[in-house]
């Protein structure tokens, strides 16, 4: 199953994390994309460069940003927005990603991925600021659903709503974090596979994939484990519902050797190799 | 309803301030208290800026403990708020944080071993130019040296410091301590280069004069002002060694005549 709206690319990526920089370099693994944080590079030159530079040649990459803050009161920030345009026309990403949350007030920057109220003048202003960003970079933006520890007592929209409006509205595409989507399910009581379900088809272009840790009084997102079973699962629902889409492996703490995040995309791989998407 | 920057402001204010005021009514209650959910936020937010502060002052950890500075980067979060929503960007006045800091007063170096490392930071990251060319160099005549301004490196910062700032470094550096070695406080401080060469970034202490001279060029004075400012402190300064270590050596990376 082909998805024409859909970017070329269709397989597992992984996101880059200095410590496997040379490694990779080194070995330019089968892989299909790479995946950095935008913020990682906002520096003008140095080893990090020089690295993203050279797997470049090599490999599709995403930038996944971690600090515009899209959903904040506070004003976008004009200058972070500069540092990513500067970046994209550098590296020519195939998309450019951020999160359905916010993150500073008009004082201060709190640097977390912080759950919204989901209202009508949360979801208002989420997609102006969206609308804004793409008109500053001159093209579409991803926006990925979070994971939460919380609900706001006066929200009238189921998340999943929310995030479909997002799109709808904006014209930006969706990144779906299914781990984001089960740890909230888990954490909130509601069914995973209705998340799913109410995702537009057309608008996810991209998949995370991750592990959360589950030691404390919920599941928290913590990047840090291997996807667990459940995870796999609902990816593997969603894959039929979707068609193949470029799937992350994310790992950002006790980040494990390089061969563990291939072997992970490589299962990510199999199961888009053998679901098939039913017709929409 | 609160509005969304209403709510906003009151979220962080829970989540940041020392007296974890609740915002019990914006949150739902469920299976766990309003209290328990603002506090895995509380834990995460300060967790984000103890990382990004331990990645960038490493050699501090190794001097005051896990323990300390980890009590260190939560007060420092709680006094110093974020301008940037990248947390590279976060740190810059740890030095100085840590010279008033009440429990850091006997480590009186720490300050300014941190505005080191922060200086370290910056260079790690900063542009790639290519180095002022030996050829292009010597082809000017000697006759117009004195007048010659040269464009720092960006990947360059001079700190002048009254602590032997890079013996504790290296010290601190070091996975096996030989014996013996140790840093004699009262012995003066260090007037020290930071450069990165390649990806390598390097620490030197430097004499007094080439450092003044070094100072003369970065702030965009002319060569013949540096050699006046380096032979008042040391009438045997030597210009051709000077220019050959530190001026050829990537430190600056243009000539204008």
């Amino acid at each position: 199953m082909t998805r024409p709206d859909a970017p070329s690319i269709r397989s597992a990526g992984i996101g880059l994390r200095a410590p496997h920089y040379r490694e990779l370099c080194d070995s330019i693994p089968a892989l299909g994309w790479l995946e950095v944080h935008s913020e990682n590079f906002f520096g003008e030159g140095g080893q990090p460069h020089f690295f993203l530079r050279k797997l470049r040649e090599h490999y599709p990459l995403s930038l996944h940003g971690v600090g515009l803050g899209l959903g904040s009161v506070a004003a976008l920030d004009t200058a972070h927005l500069a540092k990513l345009k500067t970046l994209i026309a550098r590296y020519q990403p195939f998309v450019v990603s951020d999160h359905v949350c916010w993150g500073a007030t008009p004082n201060r920057h709190l640097n977390d991925l912080l759950p919204l109220p989901y209202t009508e003048e949360a979801l208002m202003h989420f997609c102006q600021r969206v609308s804004e960003t793409q008109d500053a970079l001159g093209r579409q933006i991803l926006v990925e659903n979070v994971s939460s520890y919380l609900r706001y007592s006066h929200s009238t929209i189921a998340e999943w709503e929310f995030v479909a409006a997002t799109a709808r509205h904006t014209g930006c595409g969706l990144l779906l974090d299914v781990n984001n989507v089960y740890v909230n399910a888990i954490n909130h009581g509601f069914d995973a596979r209705c998340y799913i379900d109410a995702m537009p088809r057309d608008a996810v272009q991209e998949i995370h994939l991750a592990g959360f840790d589950d030691s404390g009084p919920c599941l928290i997102d913590t990047h840090g484990t291997p996807v667990c079973d459940a995870v796999w699962s609902l990816y593997e629902y969603t894959i039929q519902r979707m068609g193949d889409t470029p799937t992350l492996i994310e790992w950002d703490t006790d980040i494990p050797p390089l061969a563990t995040l291939l072997q992970h995309a490589e299962k990510a791989n199999a199961i888009m190799g053998h679901t098939h998407a039913q017709p929409a | 309803m609160p509005s969304l920057l209403e709510a906003q402001e009151r979220f962080a204010t829970a989540v940041l301030s020392a007296e974890n005021p609740d915002a019990p009514d914006l949150i739902e209650h469920g299976a766990l208290s309003p209290a328990t959910r603002l506090e895995i936020y509380r834990n995460n937010v300060l967790s984000n800026y103890r990382n990004a502060l331990r990645d960038t002052f490493p050699v501090i950890v190794k001097l005051v403990g896990d323990e300390s500075f980890n009590a260190c980067a939560r007060r420092y979060t709680r006094e110093t708020v974020s301008r940037s929503g990248d947390l590279h960007d976060y740190g810059e006045s740890f030095g100085d944080f840590l010279r008033h800091f009440e429990p850091a007063q006997s480590l009186a170096y720490l300050g300014d071993v941190a505005d080191m490392e922060w200086c370290m930071h910056r260079v790690f990251h900063a542009a790639d130019v290519e180095p002022l060319d030996l050829g292009d160099f010597a082809a000017i005549e000697q006759a117009r040296w004195p007048a010659l301004m040269l464009t720092p490196s960006p990947a360059l910062r001079l700190m002048a410091s009254r602590f032997p700032i890079v013996r504790i470094w290296r010290l601190c550096m070091q996975s096996e301590r030989e014996e013996g070695v140790s840093v004699d406080l009262d012995n003066g401080g260090e007037d020290v280069v930071i450069l990165r060469r390649g990806f390598e970034v390097t620490l030197e202490a430097l004499p007094s004069a080439n450092f003044q001279a070094l100072s003369v060029l970065v702030e965009g004075k002319p060569l013949g002002n540096a050699v006046d400012v380096a032979l008042e402190v040391d009438p045997d300064f030597d210009l051709p060694a000077f220019l050959h270590s530190h001026v050829l050596s990537g430190a600056f990376v243009g000539v204008q005549a």
